[in-house]
């Protein structure tokens, strides 16, 4: 998996590409945290080129939902390809998370 | 005797590197049946989920030992069943927290098993002579 976090206007994008798994979650975990350290208003993932995700990816995401509350940050999963999607609804994060297909 | 059963094995070691290929192991195989883009991945995932709580909870990632995946695909389901030898754990007996739970305490991990359990149609556990079983079962019948 690959990483990479790129400010795009008022947005910090963090891409990934490839998995997100049990092994690569960490690194998720860490491009957020930092997003947060350096006080980004607003972080969206996108997951144009994000081909797996497994529950230890998506608990990154819900491990952070309470802080993006707390500290209003706008949070949303960009391009989520339909097999990632179908993940993310067995889980019902869909309900709780914006999926969007264009930067807001 | 012609039986239309497929069985397939996979053994690797136990560390999360290995996730990857364990995926594509499952991937490649379930590529062959008639079933759909959307059952093959819920599929992979369990697989993978259980996996990766047995790699790290079970084994504490340590690629001395050895972890195997038999892939068995019937006329009416497919069967796959993983085998290691770390601390056992019957993931039948966890009860999984809310979405809402783990979102208040903010907690990254424990969704893994409510996938399972969701996807798969049977599961079972157990461990016989010092081997740890882990059998799911998926129904093919709509």
């Amino acid at each position: 998996m690959q990483i990479q976090s790129l400010v795009q206007g008022k947005h910090l994008v963090i891409s990934i590409v490839g998995d997100l798994d049990a092994s690569s979650s960490i690194h998720l975990d860490n491009a957020i945290k930092e997003a947060l350290e350096q006080n980004q208003h607003s972080i969206v993932i996108d997951c144009s080129k994000l081909e797996y995700v497994s529950s230890a990816g998506l608990g990154v995401f819900i491990s952070y939902l309470s802080e993006f509350e707390e500290k209003k940050v706008y949070f949303a999963l960009l391009n989520v390809q339909p097999t990632v999607i179908h993940i993310i609804e067995l889980l019902g994060l869909d309900k709780i998370v914006s999926i969007i297909e264009q930067l807001p | 005797m012609y039986t239309d059963t497929l069985r397939y094995t996979f053994r690797t070691h136990c560390h999360e590197s290995s996730l990857k290929g364990v995926r594509e192991f499952i991937k490649a195989h379930l590529e062959q049946l008639s079933i759909t883009d959307r059952q093959k991945s819920e599929i992979v995932l369990a697989v993978d989920e259980v996996c990766s709580n047995t790699i790290i909870h079970g084994s504490n990632k340590n690629p001395a030992k050895k972890i195997e995946i038999n892939l068995e695909s019937l006329p009416t389901k497919i069967v796959i069943e993983i085998q290691d030898e770390g601390e056992f754990f019957d993931i039948r007996s966890y009860d999984s927290p809310s979405l809402d739970q783990l979102i208040v305490e903010k907690k990254k991990g424990n969704v893994g098993i409510f996938l399972v359990k969701k996807i798969m149609d049977h599961i079972e556990c157990f461990t016989q002579n010092g081997v740890n079983y882990c059998r799911l079962e998926k129904s093919l019948v709509v």
